[in-house]
């Protein structure tokens, strides 16, 4: 295909805008792990323009690592929450979506319609909080596994994906005897493995990040997740002493514990990110077609 | 005559009954799936519609200790007392302000991203750039937070040294009310625009290649195929993600401004999402908070319906 020169121009341009769009969008992150290795001394003579490592230390991560004992423990919390959650939420939305998606049930369109319209409308933070309280869940250590474990909108592209199943499938196991449960189980969920992984890692996003359910229903330390502890963390100016088990002994500068802290609770989603985006793609792509 | 009417009353007798007796055979029939959808069904009754009952404490003088049932009616006494606070007024409109700037950034700068990605032809240059631009999403808002407050702090922070370096003044940029919201933008287009693109990236995926390579063939420019072809080809999701978009006019982005404010910026930060979690859970006015509430949802759902309305009318592509 011949170029004309416009359309050089643009094709150019698009290349270098892009690419810099990129970087401004990845440099803050390297920019973190940069500073939570980086000796205070040599950040302040620096005076903070440290995007490449003169000198390596791991100063700020053993401290915060033999001192923060809660920084175990609420990481601890947040895996809990995280496993239970997500394993929870795909039992939930799989199982609504998978019987949502036969056209015959009885009753479908008003029970899709249930389902909507809590993405239309919503009690609200108060409302909801009152709920939580009336059902004695305040400070309980499922609070933060139930909140949060089922969307309508990922069941909804669930659903999608469930329809785009060929019906022959299902209807040839069923003459052979197998039950919804068995058809579900071993015809239709192992065919939904893209959908299953894209919305299954949206609500480990959910989990792993949440903080805002954690500062309604939770007041008890050693129920927090591990996002509430690094918000602590990076509110106050220094390390808060419930956090540390020997507060006598002089902490390190708090920029640095801050952002080794912030590495410590975001790593583990950028580590696994890269090799699981695929799924995400796919997931998306099924989503799209129909909303 | 009596065997008609016998007749009669046997068709009118037993009609409705085996027509019952089949609706629940029907029901029977699908009881395994009814099984399945149970869980979801309880999960969404009771977090998702108990709340809205929950909304009658806007309308009480809600009592923390005794409860809903324990709580005096107070009519709209809430209400009236949010219209009169100049601080419920300035959330609201602060809300306005800030939604309509990320509807601007947060909206358009999304759909630009894929149009522009689609025309990288280089397959691995693609798929780098995509998933550098995705990665913010997966942080949390206080992660993501943290990292913007290093480096816009006054004395360390890497772009007022920049800032330095250009010739101008170092700020402190988080606590200065004329530069707070556009932060809140900048910050909120970095960190959600690669993901919020995905959906576009799809739905322009799934467009017919035949159009585009005839359009190649008549001459068209890249440019033109873009603005006549690409653009009306997703115009279908543009219009459901804005409706989508629009139902959420009330919510100014919690997590990110919660994560991002403090008392200085509070005139030109504060929304009803932090006013009401200000009011409700720091201040303990459950009414009060839950009034503004009220206010948020019901506005939220009427830009939801129009908007659909509107989309409907215009394209025929609404969500319901």
């Amino acid at each position: 295909m011949k170029l004309t020169a416009t359309e050089k121009l643009f094709v150019v341009s698009n290349y270098i805008l892009l690419s810099l769009m990129t970087v401004v969008i990845i440099l803050p992150f390297w920019y973190v792990i940069t500073v939570s290795v980086t000796p205070y001394h040599i950040f302040s003579a620096k005076n903070g323009m440290v995007l490449f490592p003169a000198s390596f230390s791991l100063e700020y991560y053993k401290y915060l690592l033999e001192k923060g004992s809660l920084i175990y423990q609420s990481y601890g919390n947040t895996l809990k929450n995280t496993v239970g959650g997500v394993i929870l939420a795909l039992i939930l939305t799989s199982g609504a979506a998978y019987a949502l998606a036969e056209k015959k049930l009885p009753g479908r369109r008003i029970l899709i319609l249930f389902f909507v319209f809590t993405m239309l409308f919503r009690g609200g933070m108060i409302p909801t909080y009152i709920t939580i309280k009336q059902l004695g869940l305040l400070n309980t250590s499922y609070v933060l596994i139930l909140v949060m474990a089922f969307s309508a909108f990922y069941m909804i592209i669930m659903k999608t994906f469930f329809e785009g199943i060929p019906k022959s499938l299902k209807e040839s196991a069923a003459i052979d005897g197998a039950s919804e449960f068995r058809i579900l189980w071993q015809i239709v969920l192992p065919l939904s493995m893209p959908v299953l992984a894209s919305i299954g890692l949206m609500y480990l996003v959910v989990y792993w990040n949440d903080f805002f359910n954690a500062m309604l229903y939770v007041t008890d330390w050693n129920k927090a997740p591990v996002q509430l502890v690094l918000r602590t963390i990076i509110a106050s100016s220094s390390l808060p002493p419930e956090l540390l088990e020997a507060a006598g002994t002089t902490p390190p500068p708090t920029i640095g514990i801050q952002m080794s802290a912030i590495v410590i609770v975001a790593l583990p989603m950028l580590i696994i990110y890269p090799f699981v985006q695929k799924y995400f793609d796919q997931g998306m792509m099924v989503g799209s077609v129909k909303g | 005559m009596g065997s008609e009417l016998e007749s009669a009353q046997m068709i009118v007798g037993t009609v409705p009954e085996s027509g019952l007796k089949k609706v629940l055979d029907r029901i029977w029939k699908f009881k395994l799936l009814y099984l399945l959808l149970l869980p979801a069904f309880l999960w969404v009754f009771i977090f998702d519609y108990l709340p809205v009952f929950g909304i009658s404490v806007a309308f009480m003088d809600y009592n923390f200790i005794r409860g809903i049932s324990g709580s005096e009616w107070a009519g709209l006494k809430y209400f009236h007392a949010l219209f009169e606070s100049d601080m419920f007024w300035t959330a609201f409109k602060n809300t306005l302000i800030i939604n309509l700037y990320k509807m601007i950034s947060g909206f358009i700068c999304p759909i630009l991203l894929a149009l522009a990605l689609n025309e990288i032809r280089i397959k691995w240059f693609k798929k780098t750039l995509q998933t550098a631009v995705y990665l913010p999403r997966f942080v949390s808002w206080v992660v993501y937070g943290g990292i913007i407050t290093l480096l816009l702090s006054p004395e360390t922070g890497i772009v007022n040294k920049l800032i330095e370096l250009l010739g101008g003044s170092p700020a402190y940029l988080l606590a200065d009310h004329h530069y707070f919201r556009t932060i809140l933008v900048v910050t909120d287009a970095m960190k959600e625009m690669g993901w919020a693109a995905i959906i576009y990236i799809a739905a322009i995926a799934g467009l017919n290649p035949e159009v585009n390579e005839a359009a190649v063939v008549d001459g068209a420019t890249r440019f033109q195929r873009i603005i006549y072809m690409t653009l009306p080809g997703i115009s279908g999701t543009i219009v459901v993600m804005f409706i989508l978009r629009v139902g959420f006019i009330m919510s100014a982005g919690l997590d990110q401004v919660i994560n991002l404010y403090n008392p200085m910026v509070l005139q030109v930060g504060d929304n009803l999402d932090t006013y009401i979690y200000r009011v409700g859970v720091e201040q303990f006015n459950i009414s009060v908070a839950a009034a503004a509430d009220v206010i948020k949802g019901i506005i939220g759902l009427a830009m939801v319906v129009t908007a659909n309305h509107f989309a409907k009318r215009i394209n025929d592509s609404g969500i319901f």
